[in-house]
């Protein structure tokens, strides 16, 4: 009797530490796919024309460069990774830069601030290159783009979240 | 005075046992078993997951300090190509910038490799083989005229390269035999865009 208990106790463990791998190699594969999203959204973001990439990627789907609602926006989604319960918008990606609304929600008005905005992109800082930090839209004269991709979703082990920081200036073509 | 009485099991009680004892380690045994499998073709996968994006990365990292015009061919969707062929900025002389020789990511079918090459088909070619998995086409597609696989691209091979102005989609595909003759795959894509786009190149000798 003994030696069953044992058997069954060393046989469960075993196959809990088996499972316990496959769950691991799970969730290595959701934050690879995460990463990977992350890392292509970067990627595309240097393709486009510095001059557009904010009206390309901000909340805003009527200053797209190409006609209203045919650039990626602010947010995108992930197959295979699901929002975090908590999520409003139910997309797991979202691009961060350096806007922020002005305006309302009827009538928005998106503008390329230094003195404003999320903190996470190291605002207030100076995007013209002429040190200084002012209260004035430069939508048309930044010439420093701090991004941030922001990934979170509801994962095998909670909620993950991956962030990936760059800056994006103008190269010539 | 002492008792009469036996102790011990009868028979019946031992055969019971060991009845009940061959059935649990049968079904115990059975689970560990497809538990070992499962982890072995865990490994299996993660192995090749692993390789294929070391080479997806490397291949990554050769583009990425390329410049746009160099790229050969010139390839959009639907079409792509297994062979890209680039040059590289290795600095500045007298004002001018120094382009390497064409250097080469290509594909080996019959060989299964991805290669990279430096200054291909010359005399002094050097090549360096960078796996030997790679499968002949991407994951789910076949060599029939049709993007089978959905991802807008049709026929492509297991190494495929399709650009996008200054920017390269690769697509990989690796594949390994295992000892009980399943084919495990492993896909991996990834977007680079080519930092080098310095004024000149059009005028910059090739």
């Amino acid at each position: 009797m003994t030696a069953m208990v044992v058997f069954s106790v060393a046989t469960a463990i075993l196959l809990q530490s088996l499972a316990a791998g496959h769950g691991l190699r799970g969730s290595a594969q959701e934050e690879w796919l995460a990463t990977s999203i992350a890392q292509n959204t970067l990627e595309a973001m240097r393709n486009e024309a510095f001059r557009d990439v904010v009206r390309m990627y901000d909340a805003d789907p009527f200053n797209d460069p190409g006609g209203p609602g045919t650039a990626p926006g602010a947010t995108f989604a992930v197959a295979s990774l699901d929002p975090a319960p908590d999520d409003a918008d139910g997309f797991v990606g979202e691009v961060l830069l350096p806007v922020v609304n002005v305006g309302s929600e009827v009538a928005p008005n998106w503008q390329v601030r230094e003195d404003l905005g999320e903190r996470l992109l190291g605002l207030p800082r100076d995007l013209t290159g002429d040190a200084i930090i002012d209260a004035a839209n430069h939508a048309d004269d930044y010439r420093i783009l701090p991004v941030l991709v922001r990934v979170r979703w509801n994962g095998r082990c909670g909620v993950r979240e991956l962030r990936f920081f760059t800056s994006l200036t103008e190269m010539s073509s | 005075m002492r008792s009469n009485a036996r102790s011990g099991f009868t028979m019946l009680e031992v055969a019971l046992s060991i009845t009940l004892l061959a059935i649990v380690t049968v079904k115990i045994s059975g689970a560990i078993s497809s538990a070992t499998d499962v982890a072995e073709e865990d490994a299996a996968q993660v192995t090749l997951e692993t390789q294929a994006r070391r080479v997806l990365r490397q291949i990554g990292f050769a583009v990425m300090g390329s410049h746009p015009g160099s790229l050969v061919p010139d390839i959009t969707r639907p079409n792509s190509t297994s062979d890209l062929r680039f040059q590289v900025s290795l600095g500045v002389e007298d004002g001018e910038v120094v382009w390497s020789e064409p250097e080469m990511v290509a594909m080996e079918e019959l060989q299964q490799q991805i290669y990279w090459s430096d200054n291909p088909e010359a005399a002094d070619e050097r090549r360096v083989i960078w796996t030997n998995l790679v499968a002949p086409f991407l994951e789910g597609e076949l060599p029939n005229g049709l993007d089978d696989n959905g991802n807008g691209l049709i026929d492509e091979k297991g190494l495929s390269f399709t650009i996008d102005r200054n920017s390269v989609d690769m697509k990989l595909t690796l594949e390994r035999v295992r000892d009980d003759g399943t084919v495990v795959h492993s896909t991996v894509e990834t977007v680079v865009t080519c930092r080098n786009t310095i004024n000149g190149w059009g005028t910059a000798e090739r």
